[in-house]
């Protein structure tokens, strides 16, 4: 009897679980690419659009350096705090009349790829059945990269339809990309706000979309991830001035645990003309190999900084999975003394006689 | 590559394995067999079998065809045809929701989740396998399929023309939503049986 009622219990429980899961997500049912949410300061001044949904917690650093952290979220229009000005790293002194120096015995490599394949521009279709306007853009870069020296692996793998799987799908194509083990990996999109003004710049006399740069923040390399988007825009702001708006931090996993140094980038929205984008992604091919192979006075990508944040994270994760084993030991055991046979036996069995299926 | 990201990816890699050691273990395979697979599938990650090439459509070693034959094994083993009627059960229901939950929420995946779909699609798995049979092989084999039935959906609209896409199965190999959810499905299905008798016990 008393089974039967835990049965029915626990059923109730899963269910009040993943009916919650999609009743928060169902806020977003009615989204399509056209609404974003707009995100303003405490004192109600407008700050960014973006076409992606924004949690609390979300972080932001604005093209003029000024760092917030979203508190509020209320359907499509959120509330973030101002929390000061920050000073990108100041080893960044990219003398920029002074060419990276490209030594061939240290060839670097950048991936490519694009997640949502059908991310078109105005005028025409902005979302095509197939390899859309974005695939030009990326095509750019690559060749771009190319006349620097850089090396490319750029793959026009569609992952569509789409849909809340296209990650899950383009999650090979970002692993063949890594497993060539390239410094960087690149999923380029278009953002869908309306206002196109807010995307575009004039840089030597050209109208360019901007750049966006978007970092996960649901996955165990963020730490390095936030440190790459974080010296791109630094390098930038000195060589290419304007051309990358600002750094988005997302509740969100953008196959960017695959490999460290993985950024996603949205050139421009849907309103700006392809031609723009391109331009835009041929102007980026600058700060990218600064970043990469470091200009005067500018160490190279792999640096100290690099490494701090990623021994900080590995820190991090052996922390937490010992913490959560530990709790889940002594949620199962109920005391300290369980827990700590449990760990006995788990030893004594793992480390003598090989395990308990014999 | 720095060092320090060198071990940042092994750390990651061998947590990640460890579960699946323990995951397989489960399924009442012997460790030799469990460390066997799991080897099989990190190899076979390497390696795709092209089914078509217009449009294209590939099977992953490692990330779809193992999982698949350890699905068989573990169902041939299974023995009661109820259990066996029970896990099919739950393995449509799975990719019914998986189906369901990427295309309602069409962007699903974009930062609007509260946690990442990845993990969604293996949750969906293991709560559905626990309601409809409560075993942990009943878990592995609706996070597994689950998935997989999903992108069946998504092969079918491609044949038939309606979207324009290359489809590889379980391309990711070790880390591709098929053996995640299959592994994670298996650790929910831990985790709340663990509780259970916890509970029961008092």
């Amino acid at each position: 009897m008393r089974n039967k009622v835990l049965n029915v219990f626990s059923i109730i429980i899963l269910f009040v679980v993943i009916i919650g899961q999609l009743a928060v997500a169902a806020n977003f049912t009615g989204y399509n690419e056209d609404e974003v949410t707009k995100v303003y300061d405490k004192k109600g001044e407008y700050i960014f659009s973006i076409a992606m949904g924004v949690t609390t917690g979300d972080r932001y650093i604005s093209q003029d350096n000024k760092e917030y952290k979203v508190v509020k979220v209320n359907n499509n229009k959120a509330i973030a705090e101002y929390e000061g000005d920050i000073e990108l790293k100041a080893e960044l002194t990219v003398n920029v009349n002074n060419l990276p120096f490209m030594a061939v015995e240290n060839k670097k490599t950048v991936g490519i790829y694009h997640t949502h394949n059908d991310e078109s521009y105005k005028p025409g279709s902005v979302s095509i059945k197939g390899k859309g306007d974005i695939h030009d853009v990326g095509r750019q870069l690559a060749k771009s990269l190319k006349e620097k020296g850089i090396e490319t692996i750029y793959s026009d793998n569609l992952h569509l339809p789409h849909d809340g799987a296209a990650y899950s799908r383009s999650r090979a194509t970002a692993l063949s990309i890594a497993k060539n083990r390239p410094d960087i990996i690149l999923d380029l999109h278009r953002d869908a706000i309306p206002d196109v003004s807010e995307y575009t710049t004039n840089i030597n006399g050209k109208n360019v979309t901007q750049v966006r740069l978007v970092v996960g923040r649901q996955n165990p390399n963020r730490k390095v991830n936030d440190q790459f988007a974080r010296r791109l825009k630094a390098i930038s702001d000195k060589v290419t001035p304007g051309l990358i708006k600002d750094i988005f931090y997302g509740k969100g996993e953008y196959n960017q645990s695959i490999f460290p140094n993985s950024v996603l980038m949205e050139f421009g929205t849907y309103g700006n003309r392809q031609r723009q984008a391109i331009d835009a992604a041929n102007l980026l091919a600058s700060p990218i190999s600064y970043l990469l192979y470091g200009g005067k006075g500018n160490k190279p990508l792999g640096s100290d900084v690099e490494q701090r944040a990623a021994f900080r994270t590995v820190l991090w994760i052996i922390g937490i999975f010992i913490a959560g084993l530990f709790a889940y030991l002594y949620f199962i055991e109920g005391s300290l003394e369980g827990v700590k046979k449990r760990i006995k036996r788990f030893f004594g069995r793992e480390l003598t006689d090989k395990g308990d299926n014999k | 590559m720095s060092l320090g990201l060198i071990i940042l990816i092994i750390v990651g890699v061998l947590i990640f394995f460890g579960a699946a050691q323990r995951v397989l273990d489960r399924l009442y395979l012997s460790d030799n067999v469990a460390l066997f697979v799991i080897a099989a599938i990190i190899a076979g990650s390497f390696f795709s079998l092209p089914i078509s090439k217009e449009p294209l459509i590939s099977i992953n070693i490692g990330g779809a065809l193992i999982p698949v034959i350890l699905v068989i094994y573990i169902l041939s083993k299974t023995g009661s045809g109820k259990e066996i009627f029970r896990t099919i059960i739950a393995t449509v229901f799975t990719a019914g929701a998986i189906y369901s939950v990427t295309v309602i929420l069409r962007n699903f995946g974009e930062g609007r989740d509260i946690i990442d779909p990845m993990y969604i699609f293996a949750l969906t798995g293991g709560i559905f396998a626990y309601i409809f049979g409560r075993t942990r092989r009943g878990a592995f084999v609706a996070g597994t399929l689950g998935y997989i039935g999903y992108e069946f959906v998504n092969i079918f609209k491609l044949i038939t023309g309606r979207i324009n896409t290359e489809i590889r199965l379980g391309g990711a190999g070790v880390f591709d939503s098929i053996v995640i959810s299959g592994i994670f499905a298996v650790l929910l299905v831990e985790i709340i049986g663990e509780t259970r008798e916890k509970i029961l016990k008092r």
